[in-house]
């Protein structure tokens, strides 16, 4: 199929594999006709291709839908071989190291079923790291079981090889002995472990680790079963033996990840009928690509809720919380217990509850940190947001301080000294002084109002506002300004940041660095309108201030597409350098 | 100086300004005060129904079909151009050139662009009543200053010595050299020569007219 991935066509393979096999084997039985018994044998030995196919199909990176297959595979082949050996008993015409070779694959189906399907449960990784030196062991066990079947084909049937024995078949059955004896006692080890993993694991994960446990017992139980009751015919014994070896590990597996949701693959029931659900998990790129226009008309605050609800949904965990570094947090669903992963998204962070089923796997973080770059950017936006209303706010308290410091006060004042002069019969000597102090608080009140918003500004432009400003300053200071953006108007919030940020810088020019002299350009070149402001003050260790006016504005700079880049040194003067975007 | 009294009309849209401004100008005997109105409609009204010598207006009086923010200025225009022997006083809260600059932008005769604390110097807005009314222009110190400082700031050779830059405010307030002597504290001569200078490194036209000295200064000032 064009359409299809290679990995989906290689798990296609392997099961269709494993399921020939499985049928071929049956249809070489020397009985001719397979009775019921045998074909319902064959009802389990599908499970595990099926199951195997499917999370190989849906999840390819996780390695335990490929080791299901490859079990399955080895099962099948394995009893293709079988088959092929007992007809050449019978005498038929087929090469007998084919049949040896096939034969010998169910070794490599003990193995992996009683080291490799339980070690690996769920998500097809190791335990811990410390688990690898078993993996090689139970690998190297599992290899030279392999071999000596391989050279001695009657064992395969739990028959003594017959005739004398050389050294090489001696050796031969020393490896395959030693090999299974290891691969038995690791399978021991590896259930124990789980065992333990089971005792130790929360509520969830002990459901799926039971349904785990209890399969590999089944399956102990028959392969003891088919080993102490002598194989005579379809006995009782042997066909529980049998189903329980082959049929109860598959089966228990896919109960558990059924059942809980492993995966993302769930069963259901729709009236009578049993049907499987997919979780349509959405792919990163899907997620991401639907959550981006959503988020373009919304407030900061609600992206970042959109946000944590996406790495709720994606990650399919009970909870998942965005935090930003003031400590604003925003969670989607019930925050409860401590978080089961946390990952750093540009100035905050995000953190997950557990998953609502199983464990966070590899996909999921990856998915998280995916996520992560939108959810900086959002909280980036947010910050700002944030910055900016704190520092509209301050600013509202700054003029509000003034007003109540200065020009009240002054007016309290005036009444005072009119009341004095009522009282006293107005002379001149009393008047006066009080028409000076009138004089002076207009004029206070002229220069507060220019500094909340210069009239100029408004009704001349940005360059005649900032000729204005700066021809009230007491050191020399020159504007100059490209040719025809006298002239230009822009849009009131650009004028306004680009107008109070030189109006800052020259400010802190004279406060701070004693500056003698100070330079600001304004140009208009390539959708940009900047200001620099350059003066011979003392300078200053840009890395030693912390958040000034200039910074402040810097973020309404920002919020317009533009920046600030503030340039210093220790006795070598200050360049401020803004710069808005301009919409042609 | 005065020698006849003033018939003038007050235009502003507060209350407590126009009724002072009235008052004021009418205690100091060498105005009366034909019409006090709040908006410029009114004003233009007022002066067609009264004909007064001056006019006395706020920049600032919302309402109409003026420009917001420039409606003394844009009613000072049109009265100008109905009754062209009009003198008209703008009173201003905001000391930037930008508000002068429009004002004077058709001609500086018979205007004064004053900024609203004069309120308070009686001799000062009587003085620029006077000169309006006879066709002379006033420009307030503080907005020549203003006017100095932005020359500075745009940079360029300064060709003129600090005195004359004192000389040069104090022409572009409409002072004769007389009035500069007695300001600044210098001999007439003295003044004189720091004139000619200014006017010869300007370019400028020299006038004894100092009304059209008044107009040459500010052209250049305003210059970008």
């Amino acid at each position: 199929m064009p359409g299809m991935k290679r990995s989906a066509m290689a798990a296609a393979a392997m099961a269709a594999v494993a399921v020939a096999g499985t049928i071929a084997a049956l249809a070489l039985e020397p009985h001719s006709v397979a009775s019921a018994v045998q074909w319902a044998y064959a009802l389990p030995l599908l499970a595990f291709p099926a199951l195997g196919w499917l999370i190989a199909s849906r999840r390819p990176d996780s390695a335990y839908g490929w080791v299901l297959l490859a079990t399955a595979d080895c099962l099948a082949l394995g009893l293709v071989g079988a088959a092929l050996l007992l007809r050449i008993g019978q005498g038929a015409d087929v090469p007998g190291p084919l049949a040896a070779v096939l034969t010998a694959m169910l070794t490599l189906f003990y193995g992996l079923t009683w080291v490799f399907i339980p070690l690996l449960f769920p998500e097809g990784r190791l335990p811990s790291a410390r688990w690898r030196p078993v993996a090689w062991l139970a690998a190297g066990g599992i290899a030279l079981h392999w071999v000596g079947i391989v050279l001695i084909p009657e064992a395969t049937m739990g028959q003594f090889p017959s005739g004398e024995l050389g050294a090489l078949d001696l050796l031969a059955l020393g490896a395959a002995g030693f090999g299974q004896t290891l691969v038995f006692v690791l399978a021991l080890v590896v259930l124990g472990s789980v065992i333990v993993r089971w005792r130790r694991s929360r509520a969830s994960e002990r459901r799926q680790l039971g349904w785990l446990i209890a399969g590999i017992l089944t399956n102990l139980t028959g392969a003891l079963l088919l080993v102490f009751v002598p194989p005579i015919g379809p006995d009782a014994a042997a066909v529980i033996g049998v189903i329980s070896v082959v049929g109860a590990l598959p089966a228990t597996i896919t109960v558990a990840f059924l059942r809980h949701n492993l995966l993302d693959i769930r069963v259901g029931l729709k009236g009578s009928r049993l049907y499987l659900v997919f979780d349509v998990r959405p792919t990163v790129d899907e997620l991401l690509s639907g959550l981006g226009p959503a988020l373009e008309d919304m407030e900061p605050v609600e992206q970042l809720g959109r946000l944590a609800a996406a790495v709720r949904t994606g990650l399919d965990t009970r909870w998942a919380a965005v935090s930003l570094s003031d400590g604003t947090r925003v969670v989607a669903g019930r925050e409860e217990g401590r978080p089961a992963l946390t990952v750093p998204a540009g100035l905050g962070h995000i953190d997950c509850g557990p998953k609502t089923a199983g464990r966070l796997t590899r996909e999921d973080r990856r998915l998280l940190t995916a996520l992560a770059v939108p959810v900086a950017l959002a909280i980036q936006s947010a910050g700002l947001a944030a910055r900016l209303v704190n520092a509209q706010e301050a600013e509202r308290r700054r003029i509000e301080r003034n007003i109540h410091d200065g020009v009240q006060q002054q007016l309290v004042a005036l009444i005072a000294g009119l009341e004095m002069a009522r009282a006293t019969g107005g002379e001149p000597q009393v008047l006066n002084p009080l028409r000076e102090q009138a004089r002076q608080t207009l004029s206070d009140l002229r220069e507060l109002a220019a500094g909340i918003h210069p009239a100029v500004l408004s009704q001349g432009g940005l360059v005649e506002a900032v000729e204005e400003r700066c021809s009230r300053l007491p050191v020399a200071t020159t504007v100059t300004a490209d040719e025809g953006l006298r002239e230009r108007r822009f849009p009131d919030e650009i004028e306004g940041a680009v107008y109070f940020t030189v109006s800052e810088a020259v400010a802190n020019a004279l406060k701070h660095a004693s500056a003698s002299a100070i330079r600001v350009r304004l140009s208009h070149a390539s959708g940009r309108l900047a200001a620099s402001v350059t003066d011979d003050g003392k300078g200053f260790d840009p890395g030693t201030v912390t958040r000034t006016g200039l910074a402040m504005l810097a973020d309404r700079l920002s919020a317009l597409g533009g920046g600030l880049e503030v340039t210093s040194g220790q006795e070598e003067g200050t360049l401020v350098h803004a710069w808005v975007k301009i919409h042609a | 100086m005065p020698e006849q009294v003033v018939r003038a009309v007050v235009a502003d849209d507060h209350y407590l300004v126009r009724e002072g401004t009235r008052r004021l100008l009418e205690t100091s005997g060498e105005v009366v005060v034909a019409g006090a109105v709040g908006t410029a409609d009114e004003l233009v009204d007022a002066v067609r129904r009264l004909t007064p010598d001056v006019v006395i207006t706020d920049i600032r009086m919302p309402g109409g079909r003026w420009r917001p923010g420039f409606e003394g200025i844009d009613a000072a225009h049109a009265l100008r151009t109905g009754h062209p022997g009009v003198g008209i006083v703008v009173l201003s809260q905001y000391a930037d050139s930008l508000y002068a600059f429009e004002l004077f932008k058709h001609g500086t005769e018979g205007f004064a662009y004053l900024l609203k604390d004069r309120v308070g110097d009686l001799d000062e807005l009587l003085g620029a009543i006077h000169a309006v009314a006879s066709g002379g222009s006033v420009i307030d110190p503080k907005v020549v200053e203003g006017l100095l400082a932005r020359r500075a700031v745009r940079g360029g050779p300064e060709a003129l010595t600090p005195r004359e830059r004192d000389v040069l405010g104090e022409m572009a307030h409409g002072r004769s050299n007389g009035g500069i002597s007695r300001a600044l504290n210098l001999s007439v001569s003295a003044v004189e020569k720091n004139v000619n200078s200014i006017f010869m490194k300007l370019g400028l036209e020299n006038s004894p007219d100092i009304h059209r000295r008044v107009a040459a200064v500010l052209t250049y000032l305003g210059t970008p």
